[in-house]
């Protein structure tokens, strides 16, 4: 077993945070790949927007 | 289509039903075409048609029109979780790539004035006025009911005001610094928040500006650079989502 996990009786492995931040992250990189394909007739409005920073 | 036809027809059926039973020329019609037996009670026929009609149309439309409501109602609620968690997400991951994990972020929604009113300050007073409203698994939570700005001729209230009279993304790192023509009342509306962004969002020939996307924070932030190329990709990012999934 990883030094990242640990289990209880019933067997089921509880990630360590420092694990379940990996998973996160890499959910979240999909996510944003994904997520050019899923909008991209929405964000094609703001090919050309002006930024303004005050 | 298919279902307004169903619909429609059921209701049509269930008034035809009354009608005949409060009616005795229908009856009488069918009666000397020998669709319907001489021999019929013809009263107590019409009191059983009628009673039928008054049930269908008095209890079951009534009660499939509530199970309808219902499920929408349900399957709304899921779809807002659904856009919530969406949300968290994506500020999760915009903290990430500004390096502010700590900070909270709000998000306000403004959509001019429509109606008789939005239309005669655009024609006579050349002037639109963007109201706050709330958009369920969007929007975060406002202390105050209301909160409006107004974008005139040569002067646009707020950063939102500005945002639509520029079509413009615009940030800004201190609120305090700048003015931007708000009353006293605004202001202190907007209470501790220093930092925000606002950016439109555009209708689908993306000919006018339906709503202003706000998102602010109470904690004053400088962003070099790079920071200010991730802020801008996430609000472009978190401006689509709203797009494509809010019916402004």
């Amino acid at each position: 077993m990883s030094s990242q996990q640990s289990s209880n009786k019933s067997g089921t492995a509880k990630l360590s945070k420092n694990k379940t931040q990996k998973i996160e992250k890499g959910i979240l990189r999909k996510m944003v790949s994904n997520r050019d394909v899923y909008l991209a007739k929405e964000i094609k409005k703001y090919n050309n927007i002006k930024v303004i920073y005050d | 289509m298919k279902e307004y036809v169903r619909i429609l027809l059921f209701s049509f059926v269930t008034s035809l039903l009354i009608f005949i039973g409060k009616n005795k020329v229908p009856l009488q019609f069918l009666i000397d075409q020998d669709i319907v037996s001489e021999e019929i009670n013809m009263d107590l026929f019409q009191t059983w048609l009628f009673f039928t009609g008054i049930a269908v149309s008095g209890l079951w439309i009534p009660i499939q029109y509530a199970k309808l409501k219902n499920k929408t109602s349900a399957q709304f609620s899921i779809f807002n979780d659904l856009l919530a968690y969406n949300k968290e997400n994506h500020f999760k991951h915009l903290k990430e790539s500004i390096k502010e994990r700590n900070s909270e972020f709000s998000t306000r929604i403004f959509k001019p004035e429509g109606g008789i009113i939005g239309w005669w300050n655009k024609q006579i007073n050349k002037s639109v006025t963007l109201k706050l409203i709330h958009l369920e698994g969007i929007s975060d939570t406002f202390h105050y009911r209301n909160l409006q700005f107004e974008v005139r001729k040569n002067e646009a209230e707020g950063l939102i005001g500005k945002a639509y009279a520029e079509e413009a993304l615009c940030v800004d790192f201190d609120l305090t610094s700048n003015n931007y023509f708000m009353t006293k009342a605004q202001q202190s509306k907007l209470g501790n928040v220093r930092f925000c962004s606002a950016i439109p969002i555009y209708n689908n020939k993306q000919s006018k500006i339906i709503a202003i996307l706000a998102v602010d924070s109470d904690s004053q932030m400088t962003f070099d650079e790079e920071k200010r190329k991730k802020w801008e990709e996430q609000m472009i990012y978190y401006a689509a989502f709203v797009d494509k999934h809010i019916n402004i």
